[in-house]
């Protein structure tokens, strides 16, 4: 069974599920150019904002920890390696290595922005249908000349669709093998190919059905057009966003 | 006077090149409201022959008809009529949750938004998923995705629904749940089309029965009339019949 995770959307009735999609986009990518932009006061007005999100999104920040565990640990290395390698007043100093006051500053603004972005990344995931993001990269792709908009989109919907399904193949081809005593095998390269093929074969095979299948239910690119909702918060959340952006680049 | 066929096969034969499976001079004809339960072992020609109900493959020699018309000239109207579900539903589930999934084919079909929320919340009340229609189609048992591959092709609300192996890897529970299913699906009027070497299961919804073997059509009778003679073409006779007595049914 494919794993479920924080980026899985949630179902509720919470503001940020109700907003259309397309304007969701666009306050991401807005919030997204205000946190890489800003300094410690817009940064603070969007963690309250991505803070406030957060709640109906039902994550728990335990969970949160576990499932970032690898991307925190990304973070914390860029914490350090802003902090050592930035000149400035030493501040810390272990076996020969000092961090600098200016450093920590920067390192510690750097990865507050990360974290933020990762943030908005999952309030966007976890209150969006992937059938409207969908939709929505059919809409924005519309007018781009040569883009088959409703092929892109579907491809989206088979990516998003299949990728628990191959992470579920590719560990069963690891325990079958393991189970045939291969974790014993040294050889990275041979490893690799002995786990790549197998699954390589088994993800065409299932490309292979589903075109079969979807092709079975009359699949063809003129279908029915995405719908989109309106919830009437729309403006005034476009606004908010467009003004955290504006201060962004004046404070 | 018996009323026209919804499908005719005539002389239907296909060829796979080298491998000499395929299927040979297969004639039948399937008529509106029947259950047609069609058995043989693996490589009997199953899968092929249902391909060619919903135009997925075209006769290599003779033809097969829907509605009077070849699949040949108009596959389309074939794909309409005939839903078909696959063995394997992980492979036939591309929506993102469930209700999405279901509403994929009328989607392609180009209905309206508001004839394919009716359509996708009739399909979930027929096949018993109204309570997982936002789930992630990941997430559900095998049983429930096999409904959930079923809900996709009844939404479409296609007069024939072909099942190709639909028991396969299921528990008990999630093989009554589907006969269930099913059952009720015959019972609501559509013509019912299912590929099984395990008969047992559904043998008494079954108003036909036929049996393929190395590609032909060997048999086509009442399900009972058949029952002493489906050993010799590889598919296991039911228990009760073994015994003298009278076939009971899985599910009600």
């Amino acid at each position: 069974m494919g794993q479920l995770n924080l980026f899985t959307y949630i179902p509720s009735t919470s503001i940020a599920h109700d907003l259309d999609v397309r304007c969701k986009l666009c306050c991401l990518s807005l919030m997204s150019l205000a946190t890489f932009r800003g300094g410690p006061v817009p940064l603070a007005l969007i963690t309250a904002m991505v803070a406030g999100l957060l709640i109906p999104a039902a994550i728990r920040p335990l969970t949160l920890l576990r499932e970032l565990k690898f991307f925190f640990l990304l973070v914390a290395m860029v914490f350090i390696s802003r902090s050592v390698t930035t000149g400035g007043e030493p501040m810390i100093n272990l076996l020969g290595i000092s961090a600098t006051k200016q450093g920590i500053a920067e390192g510690a603004l750097l990865s507050w922005k990360f974290v933020l972005v990762m943030l908005m990344g999952i309030v966007f995931a976890r209150t969006t249908k992937p059938s409207h993001v969908k939709g929505a990269v059919q809409w924005f792709l519309r007018p781009v000349p040569f883009i088959p908009e409703t092929r892109a989109a579907v491809m989206i919907s088979l990516f998003l669709r299949f990728m628990p399904l191959i992470l579920n193949q590719a560990s069963e081809v690891s325990q079958a093998q393991q189970a045939r005593c291969f974790h014993l095998e040294k050889n990275p390269v041979k490893r690799l190919v002995r786990l790549t093929v197998p699954l390589l074969k088994k993800t065409f095979q299932s490309a292979d059905r589903m075109a079969l299948a979807m092709e079975a239910r009359s699949y063809s690119e003129k279908r029915t057009d995405p719908a989109f909702i309106r919830s009437g918060h729309e403006p005034l959340t476009l606004a908010l966003c467009l003004l955290v952006l504006g201060l962004s680049f004046m404070v | 006077m018996r009323a026209r066929p919804l499908i005719e096969a005539d002389q239907l034969c296909h060829g796979y090149d080298s491998t000499g499976n395929g299927i040979r001079k297969i004639s039948f004809q399937i008529f509106k409201g029947e259950f047609l339960l069609v058995a043989g072992k693996n490589g009997s020609g199953k899968s092929t022959l249902f391909r060619h109900l919903n135009a997925l493959l075209m006769p290599t020699a003779g033809d097969l008809l829907v509605h009077g018309r070849s699949i040949r000239k108009d596959p389309l109207a074939a794909r309409k009529t005939v839903g078909l579900v696959f063995q394997d539903a992980d492979t036939q589930i591309v929506g993102e949750t469930v209700a999405d999934d279901i509403a994929f084919g009328p989607e392609n079909l180009g209905l309206s938004r508001n004839e394919i929320q009716e359509r996708v919340d009739l399909a979930l009340d027929a096949l018993g998923l109204s309570q997982l229609q936002e789930r992630n189609p990941s997430s559900l048992s095998g049983g429930e995705k096999r409904r959930l591959a079923i809900a996709g092709v009844v939404a479409m609300d296609p007069e024939v629904i072909v099942l190709d192996e639909p028991f396969s890897n299921l528990d008990h529970p999630g093989t009554l749940d589907l006969i269930a299913c099913i059952e009720k699906l015959h019972q609501t009027g559509r013509t019912i089309v299912l590929a099984t070497h395990d008969i047992e299961k559904v043998i008494t919804l079954a108003t036909r029965m036929i049996i393929l073997d190395r590609g032909s059509l060997v048999a086509d009778d009442v399900p009972q009339a058949l029952l002493k003679h489906l050993e010799q073409f590889g598919i296991r006779e039911p228990c009760a019949s073994r015994l003298g007595m009278e076939v009971q049914p899985w599910a009600s």
